[in-house]
């Protein structure tokens, strides 16, 4: 056995506990719409949080492979990770390489203990796929900045320790824009749901007025923001969360299909796009570790993978119709299904839409 | 291009190269430098009889030659024939080889004074016009066993698929075998065309990095309504899915290659299938009228892709096998599945 073997064995030890004491139930798109705190801290205390985080932050040390087992084995079990998923993927690695030493001693343990909820501020009402006219603005203010502006489809803002704001400082476009972190809740800060077309509340537009963000707070450097943006975005666009999100429902639907349903290709086929998305996966994050930005791989892999999962929920509609089962779906088949049919729309447009994505790519081909 | 451009490594580099570089000083005569320079049987050990080198060294040939002007069994020889008489103890005899390994075409044999004969019709054969002889298998006695036979001793009708390369309906009537062995423990006529299809899967990758190339630089040149085409939106948006499915085809490969195995081999026959039917369409649209026409070097790939695609059991084929191969095990696992494979196939 290889250490990631041992780490797999170790996640799905620990998730088959979790199961048997019924403590989450498996959800599809779990990373977004399954926040819990006790889940996380129980995962925190395993050490499974963080593991390509250094040690004297309570990290694993390890690397890029080490994450990815871990994430690809929670997203697989659906199980509840959204409370701490967006600190440990893209917070993190921008506090290791843009954090103050304060910042880092105060975040990371936190992250790596599961204790810490954050909140992605990108888009706005007028700025969506055109990120660069982010509006939000921040003033400088003794002993700090103060930020005026909206941001919206805010994922779990409402249940965030903080949140990392991208606002302008000064300048145009691409030019001028800051990180903050700003804590929440926040007396100058007002958070509204956004609810989806399910009736459910993941999705948040939040609402800052001269709310003060201290200088200790403030991520990386005055301007840089832009750039520090599009790196996390590179971590939030490769990781198997881009091609597992269904992958509860595809399993609660292949049960009761029996030896010999009429399209047992439908199975097959997606058992090759997975494996194929996993292989990509693996070297472009590989590719991330070694410094290189991986940005053109990064958007065809998310591309295609966003697309393949949209596409398995019609798949998923082929199987429950199958004439050849031997049992009908289950009510858990029936759920899921229901559940991801409400979120399939958004799996091509979060994180950058497929449009934007392959506009990325076409630039990178035609340079 | 993009970093994750399949495999370039030193070595493979330069064999790609030396490659490109028979090609150019040959011409017509390229076979014969191949051979000269030993390349259909790369990938089998000298022990074996082969030229040496791994399954990644025959597969940077394979996928080189793909693009070429050439018809020939490079890929037949070594990497499908080579392997499967390695795999049941048969040594390799320096001659070009022919698998006959499409399902439902067999051969039947006879033992008559400890020579087998073997009767019947073997179609879809490819290289058959410039190989020696055909590897198959035959039942013999009740074992099924893997036989090479003199193509010298068949009537041959001759055909072509879409890009024009051999392939050959076979008849024998009572022609001696030249080498025979039972077919290794745990192999299945499936497993042998398995390897066919890892051979066409290989070459489809090589097609489509090319196909993608072509039509991107196509598409920066030619101009319409006053510019590049690659300067309007909906064609740059053709170009990114071309190389996405592009970079889909080289992972299914490349994973192909890694960990060989049956189990890989149909995911990556599926997987490079499924995205040379969609880049091929792709490729011509983009193209236009260009694209159709003989003298220009689309149709040389697409046509190849076509092919392949549907040869050596098409995409719908190998996902059926995957999926029956799956819901066969008791309380299949989904997940497992994909990071272990099954029944000891290597994921």
């Amino acid at each position: 056995m290889t250490q990631l073997d041992h780490l797999r064995a170790r996640v799905r030890a620990f998730l088959a506990e979790e199961l048997a004491e019924r403590r989450f139930t498996p959800h599809c798109d779990s990373w977004l719409v399954g926040n819990d705190r006790a889940f996380s801290r129980r995962l925190g205390a395993q050490h499974l949080i963080g593991l390509m985080l250094p040690t004297e932050f309570g990290g694993g040390g390890g690397g890029v492979a080490d994450r990815l087992v871990v994430s690809e084995e929670l997203l697989a079990a659906g199980a509840p990770v959204a409370a701490h998923w967006f600190a440990e993927r893209q917070f993190a690695p921008s506090l290791l390489r843009h954090g103050t030493s304060a910042q880092q001693l105060e975040w990371l343990p936190r992250i790596t203990g599961g204790e810490a909820c954050i909140a992605i501020g990108l888009s706005e009402p007028d700025a969506g796929s055109d990120l660069a006219a982010v509006r939000t603005r921040a003033v400088a203010s003794e002993g700090g900045w103060r930020i005026t502006g909206t941001k919206i489809w805010t994922s779990g803002a409402h249940l965030a320790d903080a949140m990392v704001v991208l606002a302008r400082t000064g300048g145009e476009r691409h030019a001028g824009l800051t990180q903050f972190i700003v804590r929440l809740p926040n007396p100058d800060v007002t958070v509204r749901p956004i609810r989806l077309i399910s009736g459910e509340h993941h999705f948040n537009e939040v609402s800052f007025t001269e709310a003060f963000v201290p200088d200790a707070d403030v991520l990386g450097e005055i301007g840089n923001g832009w750039t520090q943006a599009m790196q996390e975005l590179a971590f939030e666009r490769a990781g198997p969360e881009r091609y597992l999100s269904t992958l509860p429902l595809l399993q609660a639907m292949v049960e009761g299909l029996g030896p010999q349903p009429a399209d047992p290709g439908a199975v097959g086929r997606i058992i090759a796009d997975i494996s194929t998305f996993r292989v990509v996966n693996q070297r472009v994050i590989e590719h991330l570790a070694a410094g290189d930005t991986a940005a053109i791989d990064i958007a065809m892999l998310k591309s295609s993978a966003t697309a393949f999962e949209q596409r398995s929920v019609a798949v998923a509609l082929d199987l429950a119709a199958d004439p050849g089962r031997v049992s009908p779906p289950s009510t858990e088949a029936a759920t899921l299904l229901r559940e991801s049919q409400f979120q399939a729309p958004g799996f091509t447009i979060r994180g950058g839409t497929n449009e934007v994505l392959r506009g990325i790519v076409s630039k990178g081909l035609l340079r | 291009m993009s970093a994750l451009d399949w495999d370039r490594t030193e070595t493979r580099v330069a064999l790609r190269e030396s490659l490109a570089d028979m090609q150019a000083r040959a011409g017509s005569g390229l076979l014969e430098h191949l051979i000269d320079a030993e390349i259909p049987w790369i990938g089998i050990s000298t022990h074996d009889g082969g030229a040496g080198g791994d399954l990644g060294d025959a597969a940077i040939a394979v996928r080189t030659l793909a693009t070429m002007e050439l018809d020939a069994p490079i890929a037949e020889t070594g990497l499908v024939c080579g392997w499967a008489l390695a795999s049941c103890g048969l040594q390799l005899e320096r001659q070009l080889m022919a698998p006959a390994f499409e399902l439902g075409t067999s051969l039947t044999g006879i033992a008559v004074d400890g020579v087998v004969r073997v009767s019947g019709h073997v179609d879809e054969v490819p290289g058959a016009l410039a190989a020696q002889a055909i590897i198959t298998t035959v039942e013999i006695d009740g074992v099924l066993q893997l036989c090479a036979v003199a193509i010298a001793d068949a009537a041959v009708t001759s055909t072509v698929n879409l890009a024009d390369e051999s392939r050959c309906s076979l008849t024998y009537v009572s022609a001696p075998v030249v080498a025979s062995a039972p077919l290794a423990a745990g192999l299945t006529r499936f497993d042998l065309l398995a390897r066919l299809a890892l051979a066409r899967a290989i070459q489809s990758c090589g097609a489509l990095t090319e196909l993608r190339d072509l039509t991107i630089g196509y598409a920066r040149t030619r101009e319409q309504f006053g510019r590049p085409l690659s300067d309007l939106q909906v064609i740059a948006q053709m170009l990114a899915e071309l190389a996405e499915l592009t970079l889909s085809a080289q992972a299914a490969v490349a994973a192909a290659i890694e960990r060989p195995g049956t189990w890989q081999s149909a995911i990556a026959k599926s997987v490079t299938g499924r995205a040379a039917r969609r880049a091929a369409a792709l490729a011509h649209q983009v193209h236009g009228a260009m694209g159709m026409s003989q003298e220009y070097p689309l149709g040389r790939l697409t046509t190849r892709l076509w092919s392949w695609t549907e040869e050596a059991g098409r995409p719908e084929l190998w996902e059926a096998w995957i999926g029956e191969q799956f819901l066969l095990q008791s309380s299949p696992v989904l997940w497992d599945t994909v990071v272990n494979g099954v029944r000891g196939e290597s994921a």
